[in-house]
């Protein structure tokens, strides 16, 4: 089964997340980083957003989180402004850096985002461990950030990210400071993760190899101002294990999406 | 040009290339041996350091009445004051009596810090032009406070607490602001983007930042609260406490000089253990209040 | 529609500074007035503010002497307090044990009030200046140490080994690498220390020596009951300790380029 013939993933019983007309100015004097940008992402789809450094992709999943806010134009998530759909906890974000407060252990670490929220100790405690599980972390429960890997760490952002369960998951390149072992295995865990899941997922990257294996679509940015470059879309099949990335499709796809990086963002 | 062939210097013995050299860290090797070495050479330089008491002593020839003999010092801790008292319980009986003022200062200092500490963190009109002020009473100079004060008060423990207060307060304020100031942005925006509402800020990232840093500054506070409670016995009409038994043994030194060296050590070693047990007793109480067993390093004040 | 950056620091309250700081003192000498008027508090106990200002200009020479001379204790030791404190960091921090000796020592000693030393120092140094700046260079000593020290570990290791890699000679890898790089704490340190420095050379002074200083002015006039002298030497010594304090915070701005905040 490959994932275009899912009428579910790809024609999208509904969107996820839209940008319509956005422009985004930190410094009037530096110009816009991203200008009238649109964008569709439907329902449980995973899309990598790919382009140079500095073309506004960090800042484009930043107005999805409602983490700042357009200076014009509309982004709405799940159909409401992004601000509405993070306050009733819609999106979860996986950040750069893992974020962890050192002086809490890796389970009050993701139990966090579950206090205060009416859930007891034990659902949260609960709640927590399961998700530890799921990205099998579930023996460093009782550690603290100062004494796991940095793997590990990423691993838990992504485990409290997904505690309260959103409907949306934001990435911004968040294996982007691992090695590249760890990186493979914690970008199979995500797609697994997805594959199992369901969430809608925006997913910021550099690495054009990583966007093609984990996603259904590759957005290609255009740099100065940011806008959509092109959209590639993968007829890769759904269940991606190591062995996919040796495929000629993969290599294929690879080859398509740095032509067309290349193209959008002038010589290298 | 020379080359240097000695140990790299961020290479330890065993050859592994280390980040952070900082003692405390997790990836300190061999603690326990390296527990007594640091044990042995304390010893070393306290034995060195009564040695070349003795040496001075003998080299240049001074009399007792300049410096005494290190057991003669020692031995006095035993010997019976005029009023029958063994000395030793003399002196811990007045240390007493200024270490309790020194513990409700160093309260004071800590509630009166974090207070400012958090109008200036987080009062955008108000902290800015607060701050000058609460710099510049780090220049107040404490010694010319504590007459006026005890004049204004009578001898006691309400001039020792304000005093001590004053001492202490300022490191509290700086950790605090410090603290909250430098909550990184990322944490907070952590907490957005799961709809936290923004006193939750406050409660997970502010105060634990805060507790730590203050946690860090508390041997500061301390240090210098206790230094003022002494310093508020030091003017005259005080008779109980350490400060005032320094004083009175200085009167009389030329005449037997062993009571001074004794009282000044009862108040250095006083003052020393009792920042370490107060900055013990925070730091234990900062890691229930965090439920942790971890406390990150604080900055130094 | 320009939308503000929502954790971007406000601008708008830094001006606010100085008028405020102002304002906020006007608010203090004013409590203060105050307070005197409405309690009826006797002129023997505490001043009016006009009374020790008052004070202070009948015979300014005296206060302003008395003063420079305890500055120049305070600096002697702030001078010899910084060159051990910093050296004993540079001699100590590739050395595990004495590191750790070192800094129980300077923890210990940061922690012991002065008061201690004061009378040792006088009666082992006699009643001349020197005791006074042993006693301090004693409270500054192991307050640089620990900033030189946390200066010194912080020094980046990549740009180390770039030294060494260079085969670049101790010496100067030290000049153009550990000190320039350890230089924001040695500021920071000293900016804690001026005053400091200050402040325990008054109070060492109080305990007898030569009478033109600031602190044995201070005792004499605690003794007497010359409360509005006691009130003026006050303020004279807070204004020396707030120029020492200002001085550091020059030197610091002229050697240490920071971010601007």
């Amino acid at each position: 089964m490959t994932l275009t013939q899912d009428p579910e993933r790809t024609t999208g019983v509904r969107t996820a997340i839209e940008f319509s007309g956005v422009v985004k100015t930190f410094d009037p004097a530096a110009g816009p980083v991203l200008a009238g940008l649109d964008l569709k992402v439907a329902d449980g789809e995973f899309v990598s957003l790919v382009g140079a450094s500095g073309c506004g992709k960090s800042t484009l999943l930043r107005l999805a989180g409602d983490l700042t806010s357009p200076s014009e134009g509309v982004v709405l998530v799940d159909g409401r402004e992004a601000a509405v759909a993070r306050e009733r906890r819609d999106i979860g974000i996986v950040f750069q850096s893992p974020n962890l407060l050192a002086w809490r252990s890796v389970l009050r670490n993701v139990e966090l985002p579950l206090e205060r929220t009416g859930a007891s100790r034990a659902e949260r405690r609960e709640r927590a461990m399961a998700q530890l599980e799921l990205v099998g972390l579930a023996d460093a429960a009782g550690k603290y950030p100062h004494q796991i890997s940095g793997g590990m760490a990423q691993r838990v952002a992504i485990a409290r990210a997904l505690v309260y369960d959103p409907r949306i998951v934001l990435m911004d390149e968040p294996f982007g400071a691992l090695d590249e072992i760890t990186r493979d295995r914690l970008n199979l865990e995500v797609r697994d993760l997805w594959a199992r899941t369901g969430k809608t997922v925006l997913f910021v990257t550099h690495s054009v190899p990583e966007a093609v294996f984990m996603s259904t679509r590759v957005v290609v940015m255009d740099r100065n101002p940011g806008r959509i470059g092109e959209i590639v879309d993968l007829d890769l099949p759904a269940a991606r294990t190591a062995d996919t990335t040796a495929t000629p499709e993969f290599f294929d796809a690879v080859t398509r999406v740095r032509a067309s990086l290349a193209a959008h963002m002038g010589a290298l | 040009m020379t080359v240097d062939t000695r140990a790299p210097a961020r290479t330890s013995p065993d050859g592994v290339v280390r980040e952070n050299p900082t003692p405390g860290l997790p990836g300190g090797r061999r603690p326990r041996r390296d527990g007594w070495r640091v044990a042995a050479g304390c010893v070393a330089v306290a034995a060195a350091l009564a040695a070349v008491w003795e040496l001075v002593k003998l080299v240049a020839g001074l009399d007792d009445s300049r410096l005494p003999h290190t057991w003669e010092v020692l031995a006095y801790f035993f010997a019976r004051t005029s009023k029958g008292d063994i000395e030793i319980v003399f002196l811990l009986g007045n240390l007493w009596v200024t270490v309790q003022a020194a513990v409700v200062g160093i309260g004071c200092a800590l509630l009166v810090g974090i207070g400012l500490g958090l109008l200036t963190a987080k009062r955008p009109v108000f902290g800015p032009s607060l701050m000058p002020i609460l710099v510049l009473s780090r220049a107040l100079p404490l010694v010319a406070l504590a007459p006026p004060l005890v004049i204004l008060l009578g001898p006691g423990w309400e001039a020792a607490t304000i005093m001590a207060t004053l001492a202490g307060f300022f490191p509290a304020v700086i950790a605090v602001a410090r603290g909250i100031r430098e909550v990184p942005v990322a944490q907070r925006e952590l907490l957005d983007s799961f709809g936290a509402p923004r006193r939750r800020q406050f409660t997970v990232l502010e105060l634990p930042a805060a507790l730590t840093q203050t946690s860090a500054a508390i041997r500061t506070v301390a240090a210098w609260a206790f230094l003022g409670a002494v310093l508020a016995e030091l003017p005259s009409g005080t008779q109980d406490g350490i400060a005032a038994v320094v004083l009175a043994a200085t009167q009389y030194y030329t005449y037997q000089p062993e009571p001074m060296w004794c009282a000044a050590a009862v108040v250095a070693a006083g003052g020393v253990a009792l920042v370490y047990l107060i900055s013990a007793l925070v730091r234990w109480a900062a890691r229930l209040a965090l439920r942790t067993t971890h406390l990150p390093a604080g900055a130094e004040s | 529609m320009t939308t503000r950056e929502r954790y971007a620091a406000r601008p708008a309250s830094r001006a606010l500074t100085v008028p405020g700081t102002i304002v906020l003192l006007a608010i203090l000498v004013g409590i203060w007035a105050g307070a005197i008027q409405v309690l009826g508090i006797g002129a023997l106990t505490l001043p009016s503010p006009a009374r020790v200002v008052e004070a202070i200009v009948e015979k300014p020479g005296v206060y302003l002497r008395n003063g420079w001379r305890t500055t120049i204790e305070a600096l002697l030791g702030l001078g010899a307090g910084v060159v051990v404190g910093i050296g004993l960091a540079a001699l100590v921090v590739r050395r595990r044990i004495p590191r750790s000796v070192a800094r129980i020592y300077g923890s210990a000693l940061m922690a012991m009030p002065v008061v201690a030393i004061i009378p040792l120092a006088n009666a082992v140094f006699g009643f001349g200046m020197l005791p006074r700046v042993v006693v301090v260079a004693l409270t500054i000593g192991p307050l640089m140490f620990t900033f030189a020290l946390t200066g010194f570990l912080a020094a980046d290791a990549g740009t180390d080994e770039m030294f060494r890699s260079i085969a670049a000679p101790r010496t100067k890898v030290a000049w153009s690498f550990h000190l320039p790089a350890a230089l924001p704490h040695l500021m920071s340190g000293l900016r804690v220390a001026a005053p400091t420095s200050f402040t325990v050379a008054l109070l060492a002074e109080y305990f007898g020596g030569s009478l033109d200083t600031l602190g044995t002015y201070i005792s004499s006039a605690s003794r007497q009951l010359r409360v509005d002298n006691l009130w003026g030497a006050a303020f004279t010594a807070f204004a020396f300790c707030a120029v020492l304090f200002w001085l550091a915070i020059g030197l610091d701005r002229l050697l240490v380029r920071r971010p601007a905040r």
